[in-house]
């Protein structure tokens, strides 16, 4: 709707408002002669044509249309009227309402800004500039998240070689482990054989010499000590009863490691069966009892009442009984251990963190590896981890998660699905 | 008190250079602000937030005109997207929230920095925005069946509109915690909010990072 009243009112008025609009700034108002010099002019012209105090040295001008066009015409009166550009040729123009007249020689502008049009630009622009910065946030929360996909898609590649590497190395030790358990197997028969007859040996031994001691043949005495003497029976009965000794644990040491081969290339040998994990692990607990009470370790097992899991439960014992002895190693005397068992659907998280030494930055990406230890030459197959690995990736189809800082402790997360489906 | 002005003087310098539409100074306040030792929640109630309210104050006093305000939104706003990387916490919780705004509310800015404070916590966030009207929020909440709904009131005038709103929520996702917020509610009153129904209003984005916090637990 617009008003096409005769503005009597506002008349009455004519000399303030001319006034008011002398100082304005929407409305520009500038008289020129014939060449274009600049005689008179209001505010706002002297900000559209940034010229200085005596209305010299303009920095902008008419740029379309240009001044010299008005001058084609000698007839008096509009000489144009449309949309006026004055600025620079640069970076200012100001696009305004413009009337041209021409009297006796002299050329009257009249320029406004379009004020309702801008505020409805303005308006719209502040909106587009809204909806550009929401997209760029997606863009940016869309980068992340592709971000985030790729570190995952890195890690499941990182998990595939792993796995592949261990079923490699699972297929070799299978075949290593058939072939020497059997030859170990009478090996260790065999020396507890040699222990008995070696002490028998020994013992009937003494006996002849105590009987020809007895006999007071001093001649057969004397021969007979020299052959003790000589081929030194009291250190050789002494050192061959250690040497058995040490065979024995050394050959107990053997059984040990291909009983951990055999367990690492054959995991699949049981049956899925659903059980009370909770009473399962506290079974593998007490296995360690006298450990934790000898290194004064407290361990704290947070875990709800009962919890039925479909898994296998020897194998997943193993899993977590090898984690757990290696968080024993890691604590010194007095510290903790927290094992935790969560139902988080549709998976079961068993969490065992400790506050001992951390696993150093450098060997991070090893402590899967068979054969990896870091315990002294004797004390570790380097197989625990390696073996829990296999069990809750492979057999269970699950994944494991390490944090650890050096110094400050490590938390192991074995996380398996409720029923394991096969 | 120390740490006071120095908040002072960089709220002050922020609302300058909002004012003279001087992007890059604003953003270098913003950045100086967060590596002396302030959180981006500092930064967002202490700077932010204090700078737009006088910003609205100085339109409400005729000292600016809207076309002002709307630079200074726009300012803090490319500013908020500088730091929305940097933000998002790595450690996600798998819980989602839809933030939005009251219907016919223009005014997003607050409801940007609350989003924010939910992605810092690890949440995955919907941002909405203005100009949702309600029966397309309701469509989005079916889609994307979030954990809770996030919803900023900035006028006080469209008070009604947020009853509406709460009573179209409330009767249509009878479960869903809403969470509520906003510069109105300096001038809602107790009596009011118990018209709300069952939700919580959260003052301030240290109440809500709190609030997340212990949610997540």
């Amino acid at each position: 709707m617009v008003y096409t009243g005769k503005n009597k009112y506002i008349s009455e008025w004519s000399n303030l408002i001319f006034e008011l609009i002398s100082k304005g700034h929407s409305v520009g108002i500038g008289v020129f002669d014939i060449e274009g010099r600049l005689l008179d002019a209001n505010r706002a012209m002297c900000y559209f044509l940034d010229v200085d105090e005596n209305l010299k040295n303009a920095k902008n001008s008419f740029v379309n249309p240009v001044f010299h066009s008005f001058k084609n015409g000698s007839v008096d009166g509009l000489i144009f009227d449309g949309l006026m550009t004055i600025g620079n040729s640069g970076d200012i123009s100001y696009v305004l309402n413009s009337k041209v007249f021409r009297k006796q020689g002299q050329f009257m502008v009249f320029a406004e800004a379009d004020v309702p049009y801008l505020f409805k630009q303005n308006d719209q622009l502040s909106l587009l500039n809204q909806q550009v910065n929401n997209l760029q946030r997606q863009l940016i929360k869309e980068k992340k998240t592709l971000q985030f996909t790729l570190a995952e898609l890195k890690e499941t590649q990182h998990m595939l070689i792993h796995s592949e590497k261990m079923n490699a190395i699972g297929r070799l030790v299978a075949g290593v482990a058939h072939e020497i358990n059997n030859p170990i197997a009478f090996v260790y028969s065999n020396l507890f054989s040699i222990e008995k007859y070696v002490e028998e040996v020994i013992q009937s031994y003494r006996e002849v010499e105590e009987l020809i001691s007895k006999e007071g043949l001093p001649e057969l005495n004397r021969q007979a000590a020299g052959i003790h003497k000589k081929n030194d029976l009291d250190f050789l009965s002494l050192d061959l009863a250690d040497m058995v000794k040490e065979s024995k644990i050394g050959i107990e040491r053997v059984k040990t490691i291909v009983e951990d081969l055999r367990l690492f290339s054959r995991l699949d040998g049981s049956a899925v069966k659903t059980i009370d994990l909770i009473e399962n692990i506290k079974s593998t607990i007490s296995i360690l009892r006298s450990e934790l009470t000898s290194k004064n370790i407290n361990l704290e097992f947070l875990a709800p009442d009962r919890l039925l899991v479909g898994c296998y439960p020897g194998q997943l014992n193993q899993a977590i009984l090898n984690v757990l002895i290696n968080a024993i190693y890691a604590v010194d005397s007095g510290g903790k251990i927290i094992l935790s068992i969560e139902l988080k659907e549709p998976n079961v998280v068993l969490s065992v963190k400790d506050n001992g030494c951390g696993i150093p930055h450098e060997i991070r990406d090893k402590i899967f590896d068979p054969f990896f230890t870091t315990k002294p030459v004797g004390s570790g197959t380097g197989l625990g981890l390696s073996i829990t690995y296999k069990i809750i990736t492979d057999l269970h189809k699950g994944s494991i998660e390490v944090e650890s800082e050096p110094g400050e402790g490590t938390s192991f997360k074995l996380i398996i699905p409720k029923n394991l489906s096969i | 008190m120390m740490n006071e002005s120095i908040s002072e003087n960089f709220t002050n310098g922020f609302l300058d250079n909002l004012l003279n539409c001087n992007r890059s100074a604003c953003s270098d306040i913003a950045h100086s602000y967060l590596s002396s030792n302030h959180s981006v929640i500092q930064l967002y109630e202490d700077v932010f937030k204090v700078a737009l309210y006088e910003v609205g104050k100085l339109w409400e006093t005729n000292k600016i005109s809207v076309a002002t305000e709307h630079i200074a939104t726009a300012i803090t706003e490319s500013i908020l997207n500088e730091l929305f990387e940097q933000i998002i916490s790595n450690k996600r919780c798998y819980r989602k929230v839809v933030v939005a705004c009251v219907e016919k509310e223009q005014h997003q800015v607050g409801i940007k920095m609350v989003a924010d404070v939910f992605e810092m916590n690890g949440w995955e966030t919907f941002f909405l925005g203005t100009g949702i009207p309600n029966n397309e929020l309701i469509r989005y909440l079916h889609e994307i069946k979030p954990d809770l709904i996030a919803i900023s009131l900035s006028v006080y005038f469209n008070f009604t509109n947020l009853l509406k709103m709460l009573d179209i929520l409330q009767k249509e996702f009878p479960g869903l915690q809403i969470v509520i917020g906003g510069q109105a509610f300096n001038h809602v009153s107790a009596d009011m909010t118990d018209r709300m129904g069952n939700v919580i209003v959260l003052t301030d984005l240290y109440i809500l990072d709190k609030f997340i916090q212990t949610y997540n637990k």
